[in-house]
């Protein structure tokens, strides 16, 4: 018999998990919360990045063998880092004081670790670490009710002694861990897969194909908050709008990518492309890149959105039928799109 | 030997909280001493002859003097025994207050105690029939008014077992100790000195909207439309700290107030208003959870602790004694010093590729001299090291940093090898599972940092005149020097 209290967060009082921030990573999650529409998320958008890059850089000193991967919930603004085949995420939290961390339903992930983000200070602390098997059993054992989408459970539920999530890596096994199979992740592979892989036949357009990625444009932008669209745009032939999801990192349907193709005279297929603010916004997010690259990857025409842009768009070109071409949204360096198109 | 994880109390160490207190102490480093009180010993084991059942219960009713026939020193000694019993969750609420405080404050757990763990351990009290005068009893029984009252004492007194929502006496100690006036004030004075009042703003989240008065609301709401947006659109710079709202941002604050209707008339005035509102957020109140201290068991019918409250744990490996102390033993001091060396190797390669700290990789060893030999603080060290500010010299250096990984690869090591004894056993498989995995770390951890962690962080948090005495700081000095 050991004759040692078994107190293991004793010791987490006086010895905390913190992580440095540097200048880039302030210039990161400045760059991610841009994307964002409200101001009230865009705070947190910025704290979540934060976050999460203080978790990724504790775990990757930690298990320095090992690569962290990073991937974002596209339908929610939520941050997940992938150890292996365990996935984990990040909730970045200002302050402790009130003992209650929020944890969203709809991240199911074998664990939650909560992150305190002293912005000022230049810190991220790692504060505990929870199981998902642990809070389905809270949950069960306390009739755990969702408010707005969150679990509100006491800090106290949480394993202050972060080595144990090292420790399931090394010496459990994912499995041990069952999670639901939800539909958004599987939405989110899909959703990747169609921005990645797809070309889009532009003269099935003409026939009136179209895939089902590709709306009206009514569906998509606010008419009356764009004007513009109506009386910059030829009436004739098929226009389409598709929501760009800037970046995939990061759940914010923020602009649509519309595409207008039309019949020339000399057999040859005319495109305009635009970038529209979708959600009722009036402007664009400053310093988004719309680019023209050729099917080489060469950069054929590129405009850049200024502070208030109602919409970008690249100079009317004309191509033969089967000539293909991408248009790439970026917004700083880590956020592109690409779309493949053939004509 | 088997490393089964078993359910069971022994009594005489679930007794021990009776006989040993807690007290402050200016000659221990961590600012308390753990301490057995003979006269709580002797009579607990007197009332544990007669009654072993519900001693806690006994005490209580000892102390209130309910029975007439109880004798006054009896009643001051069943005082003691739970004044010792108390002394647990009021230093377990110092240390968690701290904790939660965080970051670079200017205090410490230890600077909590003097308003709550006041207790001598020795005088011998009693409480008045009133339930509210404490009364010193002298040598011949006679007892008198004291000027100082103890707060432990207070708890007691306050403490009422019968009570329908049965709040256990830890967490009405807990609960106490949290909401002690003099402590209070303290943390309102030194708790939130280290942020700006605008960062203070910053973090306010719904909770604290909530004890905020209606106007008081609103300044925060705009504050954040203005101040956040604006913090995270312009670029960094390199300066973080939260500068004072600019005239623009005032500017445009008084009008999203205007649309609110609420009228202030300057940037003057709102400047004012908004200093007012960090006033009370300096407050600990406005922070602190009104959550309650235990949580409804629906399986029972009863409560139950919330599981960061002090607890008397059951969850020990019941394993032969001499047998596993002396494979841990044997564990540890292998692993220790080859975790220390390869912490610092890896730290010195990480600093190599860091791309704003390369240049200081060879300057790592040195500065682990200064700080583990010479005691130098880290502000002292920055200079000697050619490094331009103390937040440098912390970055670099991170002695907390390289201490928690020494731990976390001696606890994973020592883990790896109980496992696989475990498995040789038939007792799991590998993988494991994740419960096994946590209750056998807590095991590890326990013993390791008793042996060898708690002391080494507990020194490296002294702030001035601290010397490195701990086995860690012994070992790091026999692989640095």
């Amino acid at each position: 018999m050991l004759n040692y209290p078994v107190n293991s967060n004793d010791i987490r009082l006086l010895l905390s998990e913190v992580i440095w921030l540097e200048l880039e990573d302030f210039d990161n999650a400045i760059d991610n919360s841009k994307f964002v529409n409200s101001e009230a998320q865009q705070w947190q958008t910025y704290l979540n990045t934060l976050a999460s890059i203080g978790c990724e850089k504790w775990l990757s000193t930690r298990i320095p063998q090992k690569v962290i991967c990073k991937e974002t919930n596209v339908l929610e603004d939520i941050y997940h880092l992938h150890l292996g085949d365990y996935k984990i995420c990040p909730i970045a939290i200002e302050h402790l004081l009130d003992e209650v961390v929020k944890i969203p339903s709809s991240a199911a992930v074998h664990f939650y670790v909560v992150v305190e983000v002293l912005e000022e200070e230049e810190q991220v602390i790692i504060r505990g670490v929870l199981r998902y098997d642990e809070l389905m059993n809270y949950r069960n054992q306390f009739n755990l009710e969702l408010r707005d989408g969150y679990y509100q459970v006491p800090l106290s539920l949480f394993d202050t002694e972060l080595n144990h999530l090292l420790f399931y890596y090394y010496f459990s096994e994912p499995l041990a861990i069952p999670l639901p199979v939800t539909s958004a992740q599987s939405s989110l592979v899909s959703l990747q897969r169609s921005l990645n892989n797809t070309i889009t036949k532009l003269s099935e357009w003409l026939e009136g194909v179209f895939e089902q990625s590709w709306q009206t444009i009514d569906t998509l932008i606010n008419p009356e908050a764009n004007l513009a669209l109506s009386t910059r745009i030829t009436q004739r032939g098929a226009k389409k709008a598709k929501l760009i999801d800037l970046g995939v990192q990061l759940g914010y349907k923020t602009v649509a990518l519309l595409v207008n193709i039309t019949e020339e005279s000399d057999e040859k297929l005319g495109v305009l492309i635009q970038v529209h603010p979708t959600g009722g916004e009036r402007y664009l997010p400053p310093d988004l890149k719309l680019t023209l690259l050729s099917k080489a990857g060469k950069t054929l025409q590129e405009v850049t959105s200024r502070l208030q842009d109602n919409y970008i768009q690249l100079k009317f070109f004309k191509g033969e039928s089967g000539k293909r071409f991408s248009v790439e949204l970026s917004l700083g360096e880590n956020r592109k799109v690409k779309e493949d198109f053939e004509l | 030997m088997g490393l089964v994880i078993l359910e069971y109390a022994l009594a005489m160490d679930v007794l021990s909280r009776y006989w040993k207190i807690y007290r402050i102490s200016t000659s221990q480093r961590v600012g308390y001493e753990h301490r057995s009180v003979p006269a709580a010993q002797e009579f607990i084991q007197q009332i544990h002859n007669l009654a072993p059942a519900n001693i806690q219960a006994d005490l209580l009713s000892y102390f209130g003097g309910e029975n007439s026939v109880v004798d006054v020193t009896s009643r001051a000694k069943a005082g003691l025994c739970l004044r010792s019993y108390v002394s647990e969750p009021i230093l377990r609420a110092c240390q968690k207050i701290d904790n939660l405080f965080s970051g670079d404050k200017f205090f410490t757990y230890q600077e909590l105690l003097r308003f709550v763990l006041d207790d001598d351990g020795e005088t011998l009290i009693i409480v008045d029939g009133d339930g509210k005068t404490q009364l010193k009893l002298d040598k011949n029984g006679e007892s008198r008014t004291r000027s100082y009252n103890f707060f432990s004492l207070k708890i007691l007194q306050t403490f009422n077992a019968d009570l329908k929502s049965k709040m256990s006496l830890d967490n009405w100690a807990f609960l106490k100790t949290t909401q002690n006036p003099e402590l209070k004030d303290f943390l309102a004075e030194f708790g939130f000195q280290h942020f700006s009042d605008w960062a203070l703003l910053n973090r306010v989240r719904v909770k604290q909207l909530e004890s905020l008065s209606k106007r008081d609301r609103h300044l925060v709401e705009v504050f954040h439309a203005v101040y956040r947006r604006d913090r995270v659109q312009k670029n960094s710079k390199g300066v973080r700290k939260c500068p004072e709202p600019s005239s623009p941002q005032m500017e445009e604050m008084l009008n999203e107030l205007q649309k609110r209707d609420i009228i202030i008339n300057s940037t003057f005035e709102l400047m004012t208003e908004l200093k007012q509102v960090v006033r009370q957020l300096r407050h600990y109140d406005i922070w602190s959870c009104r959550e309650s201290l235990e949580v409804h068991d629906s399986n029972t019918g009863g409560y139950t602790y919330r599981t960061d409250l002090p607890i008397n744990n059951f969850n020990e490996v019941d394993i032969e004694e001499q047998e596993i102390l002396d494979f841990l033993h044997d564990q540890l001091s292998l692993t220790l010093s080859n975790a220390i060396m390869q912490e610092i190797g890896d730290r010195i390669n990480y600093l190599k590729k860091s791309k704003h700290y390369s240049i200081f990789a060879e300057q790592f060893i040195p500065g682990l001299q200064l700080y583990y030999c010479q005691s130098l603080s880290l502000k002292d060290i920055a200079p000697q090291l050619g490094m331009t500010s103390w937040d440098q010299a912390r970055r670099v250096l991170n002695p907390g940093e390289l201490l928690s990984k020494i731990r976390t690869r001696t606890v994973k090591q020592v883990l790896d090898s109980v496992l696989s004894k475990a498995e040789e056993k038939g007792l799991t498989k590998i993988p494991a599972e994740p419960e096994y995995v946590k209750k056998l770390a807590e095991e590890i951890e326990a013993f390791a940092d008793e042996e060898i962690f708690r002391e080494a962080a507990e020194e490296i948090r002294v702030g001035k005149g601290r010397s490195m005495n701990s086995l860690y700081a012994q070992q790091i000095r026999k692989y640095i020097e």
